[in-house]
């Protein structure tokens, strides 16, 4: 017996596997600053997000979160924790622009709320969890204003991809 | 592919980021300064810029005050080490004038030594 996949569960795994594929290139590149990423794997939740919508978002990028984490052999550590922290804040802001401003933002917009919101999640995590020191909040402005520039990059790079696919069939 | 509503996102963003770096930069800076002589003791603020003369028994102290820092600008001293620390913005800095008996001292919301030197 196979269990039935809907064509939703289809697209689904095919950009989670995308999406966790880039997940991997990317943590095998050195990064300047600790907590730093360009986070390219969002371009593909940026466009699923814009094309299919939230749930099909949701769906991919905790399926590129835990199957990442396994495949880096760090599911269930604290890196795990702050990614998944990260990634649920920024579903939440993806959520909140969809449904409160989706007729004026666009994929750049939408991609530096998103790469805000996952900075925000995951130092929150990891200063009141991991490192409670009253002064690691000051560096928080310099993680803030380097997510929004690389979130900026990944919406942009997502919007001229946008453009470039043909209308989904649906 | 670009609309309208990512600048004002984008606006907002660096609005926030800048008014959390402000909020959260100023907290070691100097609010004010105590500044001592032989019959004189004041507490200024650091705001604006002005200057402070300080009748001592060499002559007068000139205290430079200007946005946030201060200084000694002159003074009647021989050896003018208070002159040569040159501008004091750290809360808990200090400068002195020993020979005229002038002393100016930061002091912040939050201040984090009881003395810095350089």
């Amino acid at each position: 017996m196979t269990a039935a996949t809907s064509r939703e569960d289809r697209l689904a795994a095919g950009f989670a596997a995308l999406a966790v594929c880039i997940h991997l290139l990317e943590s095998a590149v050195p990064m300047i600053l600790p907590g730093v990423k360009p986070g390219l794997a969002n371009i593909v939740v940026l466009i699923v997000l814009l094309r299919y919508g939230f749930r099909l978002a949701a769906s991919v990028t905790l399926l590129r979160v835990v199957i990442g984490a396994t495949l880096l052999g760090t599911l269930f550590t604290p890196t795990f924790f702050l990614s998944l922290a990260g990634a649920l804040a920024s579903l939440a802001a993806a959520g909140a622009v969809q449904l409160l401003a989706r007729r004026y933002v666009g994929a750049v917009g939408t991609g530096a709320v998103m790469a805000m919101a996952h900075m925000s999640g995951q130092f929150l995590l990891a200063w009141l969890v991991f490192v409670p020191h009253p002064a690691l909040v000051n560096i928080l402005p310099v993680l803030l204003a380097a997510s929004l520039g690389l979130g900026i990059v990944t919406g942009i790079i997502a919007a001229s991809v946008l453009v470039r696919l043909p209308t989904p069939t649906s | 592919m670009i609309r309208a509503g990512d600048f004002v996102v984008i606006a907002v963003s660096v609005l926030i980021i800048v008014m959390l770096a402000a909020g959260l930069w100023q907290r070691g800076q100097a609010r004010h300064v105590t500044v001592h002589g032989e019959h004189f003791h004041k507490d200024l603020p650091l705001a604006g810029k002005r200057e402070v003369r300080v009748a001592g028994p060499l002559g007068e102290t000139v205290i430079e005050i200007e946005q946030g820092r201060v200084r000694i600008a002159a003074s009647p001293c021989a050896g003018k080490l208070c002159m040569r620390q040159g501008w004091l913005e750290t809360a808990g800095a200090a400068a002195a004038c020993v020979p005229n008996r002038v002393s100016v001292a930061l002091r912040g919301a939050d201040t984090r030594f009881d003395a810095v030197s350089f």
